[in-house]
């Protein structure tokens, strides 16, 4: 058989130098001149849509979710999405509109400690009362929703919001209690 | 069925038009072959030009379906005229006739499983993001369309080019059947490397190896591209070593395509340029072969960089941007970005071995418990096939480290595949045990029974959505959480407005354009103006003020020293002061930065939501300064911003009329500054100048609450809520 002719094409051995030219050219520029000087919008700051501070939800993305929290849950940095709850997490808030309402909770069970304790029971308080004690029988992503029974939440009164967790995982190295990775609390309406 | 019969249709003139060009090429250079050969490395070769034609065809904005398949036409045309299949030589020695109705029986099983998951609607999350996301908007746009601050928009795209011929032809699925040829050419090419090396069984059990490794399947029925990868990688090898037996001028050419295209697919082959030019350099000891090698991989590797250094500034684009500096990615988030693909979130490396064979959640996947053994391919090592397969092994295996999930261990497996079984496909009992008890571990009910079950993996085969039985539209309602969402925005969102989605959103079924939070600094920073208001650690809460003997300067220049600084420093308004009051800010000022220049100008716009970010972390000293463009007398600075975690140093500098700079000894104080109102409105009214006029809401995403409560303050409504994501409109 014949070896082909071929010569290096000469436009394609340009390329180089070419990729180099075109990596050099694009400098950031020196400097750039005084932008436009923006002005705050004018009027008064407009009122939120509820009562100052209500809401349905708890999530633990809140900017300030801190504000909510009671007792046992561990620190996270802001806007991360889910926080470790301890043993016994406990939270405060204020509904709006208390009518048709379900207890919502949205969490998470790692493998590593599901391996562990095996399937995870909430005992879930609203303002003292025990409403439901949902479990959770594997490891992952899990919601859960119940109807809030009537006469225990009041129109624009704190709730006072907690969840006991049975049993929590306890750490070998320093015996801390982990109870769930806790993404969002509080309720929904019903039907939503 | 008519959507079946298109993916069907465009998956097999993708193959045909790559065999054709590969086989033409092959015939042009004299580039003698078997028959076997010639179908492997004819596809891989014509599937690199046929990824430059798309790429050129692209780039000069003809992007149509009929321009694919009238050029797709004439290739194939052209090629089925060639002779070269008649000059193909037929034989290479085969397998026993008993073997090789087991070897087939068992790439038939597996190859009709990937067929079904190949075929099912698009749904594998880096599809969605690009592969098939990009292609499918260059196909609206009939061109190369800017993508907007996602550090994806960079990245090679040799085999994304024949995912945008195919999708042209064959809709959002074409592509994953496009990636599914390479996954079944790949074993043919191996098996014939093994005979012609004179390893026939070795060569045919190292196909099954790899063709079963569960990693490979899920990956290669994706329009992913790591199996398009190992295809390329192992035809490079293979006609390495053709090369090396008979060391003709004719297949420098190809080894230089096949180096460039395999950069072109992706940046982490670039190690195979030096493989080649190093081995061509040693056999032929000229340097007319390796120039020749050198231009011919240029020809395929340059046009992306051409394409990135045009579009983004930087030809290898989202890496090296401290040699390239872009306002897309700054170097501090490229830092963060490499540091996460070495560990993936603390993944050590001796717990590589059981994560990416056994475990498969925390590496996304696994190539099979068989793989435990590739320390057993060592023993190739006594052969000299065997080192050049393990030579290879190094070469593509050593990017890994880079980013080591399962998946970026594909361009090497061939090669670890055939170095196994070259040490232990002899007896031949063993080789066939090992391949037996490979294809039962990979079978997607037994794989089930032994990974973590968020492992990514093919989990059946759903024949119903394959065959279009069920309708797509039903298929990606039940799988994709966001498809709702997405036939949402079509009918809401006007095609050249911008939406802002605050976490992940899968694009390809979206026609406006999404910019993600997260995809790059500049992304990042359009989140920080949103979230300012918001978010304390964010706004500017304090103010530094440097205080100085009244001076006369032409320009000054605020350096700071962060001794502890894990983030890069951020000053929100820097404004110089007279007397105690501002010194109103001139147009003809002009502004200078040490990085990040193209912010700058946020830190000088009176706008308490927006900031200028040094976009290097680390304790090396930063600027920013002021030119005034003549003498302006001045006695302090004020610096707004958020305050740096562990304190800042502070050092100003002024540039007299002699053009020097001189240090101004300064009083540094600081104060606390209140929060202003309507910061809401103002993050807003600053997202529209960017064109920015949709925002994408999680229920999980830090603000959530605060949209949904104070629309009004910010000026947002809801449009609709679907899941957990809502759209608002900005007004």
């Amino acid at each position: 058989m014949n070896a082909p002719r071929i010569t290096p094409p000469r436009l394609l051995l340009a390329a180089l130098p070419l990729a180099c030219l075109l990596a050099g050219c694009a400098r950031p520029p020196d400097s750039l001149p005084m932008p436009a000087q923006y002005t705050m919008p004018a009027g008064p700051e407009p009122a939120a849509a509820s009562l100052p501070d209500a809401r349905l939800i708890l999530s633990m993305a809140d900017a300030d979710i801190d504000a909510h929290i009671v007792a046992d849950v561990m620190h996270a940095e802001t806007g991360e999405p889910a926080r470790w709850t301890n043993a016994r997490p406990a939270f405060r808030m204020i509904v709006a509109d208390v009518e048709d309402l379900d207890f919502y909770i949205h969490l998470f069970l790692p493998e590593s400690t599901f391996r562990v304790t095996g399937p995870v029971k909430l005992a879930v308080t609203i303002n003292g009362a025990v409403v439901a004690t949902p479990e959770f029988r594997s490891e992952g992503d899990h919601e859960f929703r119940s109807a809030v029974p009537a006469g225990i939440l009041r129109k624009g009164e704190p709730v006072a919001l907690s969840f006991e967790v049975r049993p929590p995982y306890q750490s070998p190295q320093d015996g801390t209690k982990l109870g769930v990775l806790l993404f969002s609390i509080g309720f929904r309406k019903q039907g939503a | 069925m008519t959507q079946l019969a298109a993916i069907l249709f465009a998956t097999l003139f993708t193959y045909a038009a790559s065999l054709a060009a590969g086989v033409s090429l092959l015939r042009l250079l004299r580039v003698r072959l078997y028959r076997s050969e010639l179908l492997f490395l004819g596809f891989v070769l014509g599937s690199a030009c046929l990824s430059l034609v798309t790429f050129l065809l692209t780039a000069c904005s003809l992007a149509y379906p009929a321009v694919f398949l009238g050029a797709g036409a004439i290739v194939i045309v052209y090629g089925a005229r060639s002779r070269q299949w008649a000059a193909a030589s037929a034989t290479l020695p085969g397998l026993p006739r008993g073997l090789a109705a087991g070897w087939w029986l068992v790439y038939g099983i597996f190859a009709l499983l990937y067929l079904a998951n190949a075929l099912l609607p698009e749904t594998s999350p880096d599809a969605l993001a690009y592969h098939v996301a990009f292609p499918a908007r260059y196909l609206q746009h009939h061109g190369f369309a800017p993508i907007t601050a996602n550090l994806l928009a960079g990245m090679p795209q040799g085999a994304d080019m024949l995912f945008l011929f195919a999708c042209a032809l064959g809709g959002y699925s074409a592509p994953a059947m496009v990636h599914l040829l390479f996954l079944l050419t790949l074993p043919f090419g191996m098996a014939a490397y093994g005979r012609r090396a004179g390893y026939p069984i070795a060569g045919a059990c190292a196909a099954l190896l790899f063709f079963l490794s569960p990693i490979a399947g899920k990956a290669g029925t994706a329009a992913y591209v790591d199996v398009a990868l190992a295809a390329v990688a192992f035809a490079l090898f293979y006609a390495l070593q053709i090369w090396r037996e008979e060391p003709r001028p004719s297949l420098l050419a190809p080894l230089g395509i096949l180096a460039g295209y395999a950069f072109s697919i992706k940046y982490t082959a670039f190690l195979a340029f030096l493989y080649v030019l190093a081995l061509v350099l040693l056999r032929a000891r000229r340097l007319r072969s390796a120039l020749l090698v050198a231009a011919a991989a240029l020809a395929f590797a340059l046009p992306s960089l051409v394409k990135n250094q045009v579009m983004l500034g930087n030809p290898v684009f989202p890496f090296a941007n401290r040699i390239f500096p872009n306002p897309v990615i700054q170097p501090a988030f490229e830092d963060v970005i490499s540091r996460q693909m070495r560990n993936y979130g603390s993944v050590s490396l001796a717990e590589i071995p059981l994560e990416s064979t056994v475990n498969g959640l925390r590496l996304t996947g696994v190539v099979g418990p068989i793989f435990l053994l590739a320390p057993l391919g060592l023993l190739a090592l006594r052969r000299r096939e065997g080192r050049q397969v393990l030579l290879a092994a190094l070469v593509f295996g050593l990017p890994y480290f880079a980013n080591i999930g399962t998946r970026f261990l594909l361009p090497c497996l061939p090669f670890l595949s055939l170095a196994l079984a070259m040490a232990l496909a002899q007896p031949l009992w063993l080789g066939c045990a090992l391949v037996l008890a490979h294809a039962v571990l990979s079978y997607p009910p037994v794989l089930s029974r032994y990974v973590h079950p968020g492992a990514w993996r093919i989990e059946g085969a759903e024949w119903s959505a394959a065959l279009r039985l069920k309708p797509e539209p039903q298929y990606l309602q039940q799988t994709l959480a966001e498809y709702e969402m997405s036939l949402e925005i079509n009918k809401t969102v006007p095609r050249e407005q911008h939406i802002f989605s605050l976490s992940g959103f899968p694009q390809l079924y979206v026609q406006p354009q999404i910019i993600l939070s997260g995809q790059s600094s500049q992304a990042n920073s359009y989140r920080d103006t949103l979230l300012t208001p918001a978010l304390a650690e964010l706004r500017p809460t304090h103010r530094y003020t440097a205080t100085f003997a009244p001076l006369t300067i032409h320009a000054i220049r605020i350096g700071a020293r962060l001794p502890a600084a894990a983030e890069p420093w951020n000053v929100t308004e820097l404004r110089a002061v007279h007397n105690g009051s501002e010194l109103p800010r001139e147009t003809r000022w002009r502004l200078r930065a040490s990085s990040n220049i193209w912010e700058a100008p946020a830190a000088f716009d009176n706008n308490p939501v927006t900031k200028w970010t040094a976009g290097e972390a680390g304790d090396a000293a930063r600027f920013l300064e002021v030119d005034f463009e003549g003498d302006i007398t001045l006695d302090g600075v004020w610096l707004d911003g958020p305050p740096p975690p562990g304190g800042v140093v502070l050092q100003i500098s002024g540039r007299g009329r002699d053009g020097a700079w001189r240090d101004i000894p300064s009083k540094i104080s600081e104060q606390q500054l209140p929060r202003l109102p309507r910061m809401r409105r103002a993050a807003i009214e600053t997202w529209k100048r960017n064109n920015i006029h949709w925002l994408l809401v999680s229920d999980r995403d830090v603000g959530s609450q605060d949209f949904s409560e104070r629309a009004a303050q910010w000026g947002i409504t809801l449009i609709c809520h679907k899941g957990r994501v809502s759209l608002y409109r900005l007004d």
